[in-house]
């Protein structure tokens, strides 16, 4: 079972560099790493050949090229790392934070008044508070670079090396999570505000023809439908959790799974509340609508009814086959594990 | 502490020499731990850890070209000296033997007059 360490070590160096290199050494490293074995090694001697190596991401900043030297080869790839963490969640943070505050203190923003708040928060953020966190990482850098109380380059052991996932497919790319993540955050604060604000927006309008304006005559939903933003909020607070334990983790796996499929069916859930709830639709509006569209009420009623009959059969459908499918995946997890 | 600084300072000092050597030696082609065993027993000191990385570098940077030989039970890569890298080593002993001739006559001349 030595295989298993030399794997792990040639993955951790790997997945240090460039994409396009890792195959090539990836295989050369394991050839030479076996070179230097003899047939059936010990455990021991996996060891006193791994350490002769030495510490993954030392040998990895040596198989890269360029030498930077504000921060040492040796840290560089720390480095790298922490600053795109520090600065994303500095920048989310403060995203989050200013177009909350923007939304819930402009009285009665329009919708180009919400374009240039959002626009605005973007690049705040992004300027400002993606800066200081780049400062503070790069001094904190610094400052370990210059004292002396980094650990010796020797000060590693094999049982420290994460283990390489069984299916590269189970591998996560952790730009596109971070991606993912800002636009649900973008999203889930537009779905809050709208929800928030629906007697504002959703509904029947009509034009005014003494203002010239057009006026809103009678709202699509009742105030209840608020209710759903804790739906929103939970759903959103799952995938959160999800993105978290995947980013930390680095590669897909059972929980993460079991987390993907609750927010799936939390999703559905919530959508279908919002499109097959009778009793959060303002009666004003189906008046509204039948009159217009000369429908005689009942029969309004019977349509309403119907799409929501279909909305609860087609919801329970699509959650038992996310159910389907979240247990598949675990059990094709677990199989792996074995 | 003073022995760590003598560590540091000697590694630097082989470092530019040890690239002559490797080149040298791969006038033959010879996959990474050929290479590194022959350099060891030539008593040449250099990590496995600074040598395998240090191949893929000279080759990236057009001095060697390689090859996967699969014929082998094992699947080994090959590495041999092309033609601009004999260009460069011969340049290089040029340089070295330039500069250690100076050198010499810096470090020790100065102990020779006394």
């Amino acid at each position: 079972m030595n295989k298993k360490y030399i794997d792990r070590y040639v993955y951790d160096v790997t997945s240090r560099l460039n994409k396009n290199v890792r195959d090539d050494v990836s295989k050369e490293l394991t050839a030479n790493i076996y070179d230097m074995l003899s047939d059936n090694p010990t455990k021991e001697e996996v060891i006193k050949v791994l350490k002769e190596l030495g510490k993954p991401s030392l040998i990895a900043s040596k198989y890269q090229d360029k030498n930077n030297y504000i921060i040492s080869p040796r840290y560089y790839n720390a480095y790298k790392v922490s600053l795109i963490y520090a600065v994303t969640s500095f920048v989310l943070l403060s995203l989050i934070v200013s177009i909350v505050e923007g939304l819930f203190t402009s009285t009665n923003p329009g919708f180009v008044e919400i374009i240039i708040l959002l626009f605005s928060s973007i690049t705040t953020a992004i300027v400002e508070d993606g800066l200081i966190a780049f400062a503070i990482v790069t001094i904190v850098f610094i400052i370990l670079e210059r004292s002396n109380i980094n650990k010796e380059e020797s000060d590693w052991s094999i049982e420290d090396l994460k283990e390489v996932p069984k299916d590269k497919s189970l591998g996560i790319n952790r730009i596109n999570l971070i991606i993912g993540l800002i636009f649900n955050i973008i999203f889930t604060s537009l779905s809050i505000f709208v929800v928030f604000n629906h007697n504002k927006y959703i509904g029947w309008f009509e034009l005014n023809k003494e203002t010239n304006s057009l006026e809103m005559v009678a709202q699509l939903f009742n105030n209840n439908i608020r209710y759903i933003i804790i739906g929103i909020v939970i759903t959103f607070t799952i995938d959160l959790l999800n993105n978290t334990y995947l980013i930390v983790k680095g590669s897909k796996d059972i929980v993460s799974t079991i987390l993907n499929t609750i927010y799936n069916t939390f999703s559905v859930i919530v959508l279908m509340i919002l499109l097959g709830t009778k009793s959060i639709i303002n009666t004003d509006f189906i008046n509204k609508v039948s009159v217009v569209s000369n429908t005689p009420l009942d029969k309004l009623m019977k349509i309403i009814d119907y799409n929501q009959l279909a909305v609860i059969v087609v919801g329970v459908i699509i959650i038992g086959l996310i159910l389907f499918n979240g247990v598949k995946k675990s059990l094709e997890i677990r199989k792996l594990n074995k | 502490m003073i022995n760590q600084i003598i560590d540091n300072l000697s590694v630097e000092l082989k470092r530019g020499v040890q690239t002559i050597v490797v080149l040298k030696f791969l006038k033959q082609p010879q996959y990474g731990y050929s290479l590194l065993s022959e350099l060891q027993a030539n008593n040449i000191e250099i990590e496995s850890g600074t040598l395998y990385p240090l191949l893929r570098r000279l080759e990236s940077q057009g001095l060697l070209s390689s090859t996967w030989n699969t014929e082998e039970s094992r699947p080994r890569k090959y590495y041999v000296l092309n033609e601009t890298g004999s260009i460069v080593l011969e340049k290089l002993i040029d340089i070295w033997l330039k500069e250690q001739k100076n050198m010499l006559e810096i470090v020790l001349g100065g102990q020779t007059n006394e």
